[in-house]
């Protein structure tokens, strides 16, 4: 068209405007629009919008903004899907002040009465946020309709105002089924309110899949499976998300074996769903069983692992300590020409760290070309648990240097890195930085670092007054902290009262009397520890037994105390024994 | 008359001064009386002299007799050991079995030489009844453990017949070698090649153990060729291992494909599922490593107290005695995880343990000298953090 001059005629470059505007693939959209702006004598708005919406639905919707100030600088006549396509733009990357600005011109240029596009803005500022300008908006407009109505109740429900969106709904001339979902979605969210959404639900002058989905979601986020279960029964039709929302809610409350059942029945299953049942696996400890699952996806030829499967699979490998299979998919990203800088990057520092491979984690780390305060956070967090006090405390420097702001995972992680180092000045200088640099509130975690670190260093007293004076409540981690120092530097004045404070305030866990009983063991008062191991059984109360395990040619092999159930036992112990 | 005198006088005694007159006037015919009467006066006062009186009385004797040399010869032979022995031995080249025996059932001393020779004989002659009498005779003597003396023993069993009694000592032989097996291999079973190159692995004779492989029956070539293959692996020899693996896909490829699986479809079948969490209950045995743990048990002894290691008892809050502590501190989860490590691996192999629970203070000092003494990195990862061992030392810095 171009040699043949042919570019030059306005029917032939508006049918390739047409054509190639709304094209999947990028190149030809540019081309489009290329060809647009090289025609000066394009007055027609439909095409002007079409460029609009192809902005307003790509990557940049911001340049829709820029395409309507040239239809004005132009001349050219703005009609209301002009407005609503600019409005889009804005809602989709919350541009607030702009998205008002287009406000005040549809109504200089007397659209301000139409419906349509007041609906636009009433779903522009509920998707920025601000639920009280688009209530602004809903209050003049002199005809709603019912989308105004759902547009406003999801608006509310989203902000968790769910009474008002109730007004708005019982004052609801004529409902749809969006209407009821939205108002269902929005009483779900809280526990108190499935009562509601349920009430509503069996109202409902028909029901769609969302509408199951919505109700059983509820269920299964307040922990009511067997609501959810009663509910996904009589479900009429199922798709996805009806599954994986019941294989999350199982899994979620620790039953992976009915997750697993249901896995199991899944008619044709998914990346989503191997996703949802993996993560439950490797969130209840059976990460054995998840990998199980990997190389099953791996094995069928219709389901294809993810981004999100290599992360689960990053993790289960982290807990259990292969370094080799970790090594194996580290590879494969390289190969499949994965990019670190996201959370992969992220997944494989934090691998090789808790697989004891930590030259392999920082070695990854100084790949990671765009790196985020999350690569930061896993990288310090590593050298954390290996001890590296004073690298993890160069590395917030560093941060400091780059302009890389921290947040309170990495003061979690640098504290952590200074009292497994025995870094007491580093820790306190860190915890005064993160207050009065960063200006973060330190959390329960980083307090816990911090009467841990005084703890070891034998400031028994000290941690427990900060204990005291802590704002935020203290939790078990922490007051067993404190009762572990006790215990190492024979601090009974201190922990026997405690572990009896502990007692009471969390008399389902085992730990606090053995912390106590290990405290009057230290100081060789046997009738008290026979007491408390008497409370303990008779609690029914068990003390985690020690266990560990190690990894050779692909086969776990796991010992217990004392173990004897291991085929080489003879040898194991003759070992041991001649020592 | 005057003979009567002096007889008269004797009798009487009366008169001493007469009496040592007449000695001295009559010397010859008084001689043989003086004679007679020294053992008159013996035998009165004391009777047991008689024994010593015979004594001196048989030289005197024998002095006057013409045999008195002749008994002299006997009783030198007599106390003579080395003669009778040597006797024993040329009665055995005889062939007096039967004489050799009664004469040691009457308490002649056997020496090496002589089992050896009976054992010969009995060997020769393959009389299972005088071979089991031996046998007895063996066992009761110092030289019941001798290999060499235990190999003819089961060889000359074997020849009679009774392999029962040839393994009865087999096994209860203190120590074995090569010949030890290879006598008893008369109905050879996978156990025994295996074992064979076993001890030629374990002391690093590959070259043997592979022309040992060379003569042993077709069926058994797969197990002893993967078992050669280990033990070139453990010593470095990568020409053999090569060599070894070469054969081993061409005599049973599907072994020599599994051995090179990538790591992830080996875990598929080693999942049990939800029954334990993530225990897998499905266990390898190494033979070669097997033997290397023998060796490191041997290895290990005492060198941990000798590097300075003492069990740390107040680690154990139990009321019981010291004894009983040092016990349960010996068995913890770590520990065992470890010695399973050392046992299944090659030298210098880093393990890596995992424990649920933070590592106590008596395993932390305890690993450190392991590390030093195995040559190897243990990096022990428990709750809190991880700790890398090495050359007796922590990255810890002991300080967890």
């Amino acid at each position: 068209m171009i040699t043949t001059g042919f570019i030059k005629s306005p029917s032939l470059t508006t049918r390739l405007v047409l054509s190639f505007i709304s094209s999947p693939h990028e190149p030809l959209v540019e081309f489009a629009r290329y060809v647009f702006f090289k025609h000066q004598a394009f007055r027609d708005p439909f095409l002007w919008n079409t460029v609009i919406r192809s902005h307003s639905h790509g990557s940049d919707p911001k340049r829709a903004l820029i395409v309507l100030r040239l239809m004005l600088e132009d001349g050219v006549r703005l009609d209301e899907y002009s407005f609503s396509l600019a409005l889009k733009a804005c809602a989709k990357v919350g541009l607030v002040r702009e998205g008002m600005q287009v406000h005040g011109l549809l109504w200089k240029m007397d659209f301000g009465e139409d419906v349509f596009l007041r609906n636009c803005l009433i779903g522009l500022f509920v998707r920025c946020g601000c639920i009280e300008l688009a209530r602004q908006v809903f209050d003049r407009m002199p005809d709603r309709d019912v989308v105004s109505y759902n547009s406003m109740i999801d608006g509310y429900v989203k902000c968790g105002a769910v009474e008002r969106a109730r007004e708005l709904f019982d004052g609801m001339g004529e409902r749809n089924l969006i209407t009821w979902n939205s108002m269902i979605g929005g009483y779900v969210r809280w526990e108190e309110g499935v009562r509601f959404a349920w009430s509503l639900f069996v109202k409902m002058p028909e029901r769609d899949l969302v509408s199951w989905n919505t109700i059983i979601d509820g269920c299964v986020k307040h922990g009511k499976m067997e609501d959810a279960r009663a509910l996904f029964d009589e479900m009429p039709d199922r798709d996805s998300v009806s599954w994986v929302t019941m294989i999350d809610g199982y899994a979620k409350s620790g039953d992976v074996l009915a997750a697993r059942l249901l896995f199991d029945e899944m008619p044709r299953r998914d990346v989503v769903s191997c996703n949802s049942m993996m993560a439950g696996y490797v969130q209840n400890g059976y990460c054995i069983e998840a990998l199980k699952i990997f190389h099953d996806m791996r094995r069928a030829t219709n389901v294809v692992p993810d981004e999100t499967t290599l992360l689960i699979v990053l993790t289960a490998f982290a807990q259990l300590g292969y370094v080799e299979d970790g090594v194996v998919v580290h590879n494969y990203l390289v190969e499949k020409g994965y990019s670190l800088n996201g959370k992969l990057g992220v997944a494989l520092i934090d691998m090789y760290s808790k697989c004891g491979s930590i030259e392999n984690a920082i070695s990854v780390f100084e790949s990671v070309e765009q790196k985020c305060v999350d690569h930061w956070n896993a990288m310090i967090g590593g050298l954390a648990i290996h001890g590296m006090g004073e690298m993890a405390f160069d590395f917030l420097l560093e941060m400091g240097r780059l302009c890389i702001i921290p947040d309170d995972i990495t003061f979690i992680g640098v504290l952590s890195a200074c009292r497994h180092a025995g870094m007491l000045k580093e820790g306190l200088i860190c915890f005064e930085l993160m207050q009065k640099v960063y200006k973060l509130e330190p959390k329960v975690q980083h307090f816990g670092c911090m009467v841990d670190m005084l703890s070891r260093a034998g400031h028994v007293e000290e941690a427990k007054k900060l204990v005291e004076e802590m704002p935020v409540e203290p939790n078990d981690v922490i007051w067993k902290t404190l009762l572990s120092a006790c215990q190492i530097y024979e601090n009974f004045s201190i922990g026997e009262p405690i572990a009896q404070q502990m007692i009471q305030l969390y008399s389902c866990s085992p730990s606090s009397y053995v912390l106590l009983s290990n405290i009057y063991a230290s100081l060789g008062m046997w009738d008290n520890v026979k007491r408390v191991r008497t409370e303990m059984k008779a609690r029914e109360l068990k003390k985690i037994p020690g266990c560990s395990w190690i990894e050779l040619g692909g086969i776990v092999h796991q010992f217990s105390v004392q173990d004897r159930t291991h085929p080489q036992v003879t040898e194991i112990y003759s070992l041991l024994s001649s020592l | 008359m005057e003979l009567k005198l002096h007889a008269s006088m004797a009798s009487v005694g009366s008169i001493p001064l007469a009496g040592n007159s007449v000695v001295l006037t009559h010397s010859s015919s008084s001689v043989p009386f003086c004679t007679y009467a020294v053992p008159d006066a013996s035998r009165r006062r004391n009777g047991t002299n008689t024994g010593r009186s015979s004594q001196k009385t048989l030289p005197l004797r024998k002095g006057n007799h013409p045999n008195d040399p002749k008994l002299k010869l006997d009783h030198e032979n007599q106390n003579a050991p080395l003669p009778l022995n040597v006797d024993l031995v040329a009665l055995c080249e005889e062939g007096k079995l039967e004489q050799v025996l009664e004469l040691m059932g009457h308490g002649a001393l056997a020496d090496y030489r002589v089992y050896l020779a009976l054992l010969n004989l009995c060997d020769h002659t393959r009389s299972l009844e005088s071979g089991k009498r031996v046998h007895e005779f063996l066992r009761r003597s110092t030289f019941r453990g001798d290999i060499e003396l235990c190999n003819r023993l089961i060889g000359m069993y074997c020849k009679c017949g009774s392999v029962k009694d040839a393994r009865l000592v087999f096994d209860k032989m203190p120590e074995r070698n090569i010949v030890s097996w290879h006598l008893m291999i008369i109905v050879p079973s996978m156990e025994h090649y295996l074992e064979v190159i076993n001890i030629l692995g374990n002391a690093g004779q590959l070259n043997e153990a592979e022309e040992f492989i060379e003569k042993i029956p077709v069926e058994f070539e797969v197990e002893a060729w993967e078992s050669l293959r280990n033990f070139a692996r453990i010593h470095g020899d990568l020409d053999l291992e090569d060599r070894a693996e070469e054969l081993l896909t061409c005599l049973d490829p599907s072994k020599a494909i599994a051995d090179k699986l990538p790591t992830p479809p080996k875990k598929q079948s080693d999942i049990n599922m939800l029954e334990e969490k993530n225990r897998v209950t499905e266990y390898r045995y190494s033979i070669p490593y097997k033997e290397e743990a023998r060796e490191k048990l041997g290895g290990l002894s005492g060198q941990m107290r000798e590097a300075g290691y003492v069990p740390d008892t107040r680690y154990v809050l139990h009321d019981i005695d010291e004894e009983e502590k040092e016990k349960a501190l010996q068995y913890h989860s770590e520990r065992l995880a470890i010695a399973y490590g050392l046992i299944s691996t090659p030298p210098r192999t880093t393990l890596r343990i995992i424990k649920n629970l933070r590592i106590c203070g008596d395993c932390h000092n305890a690993i450190k000298i392991m590390s030093k003494i195995v040559g190897r990195e243990l990096i022990v990862r428990d709750n809190k953090r991880f700790h890398h061992f090495k050359d007796g030392k922590c990255s810890c810095g002991d300080y967890w």
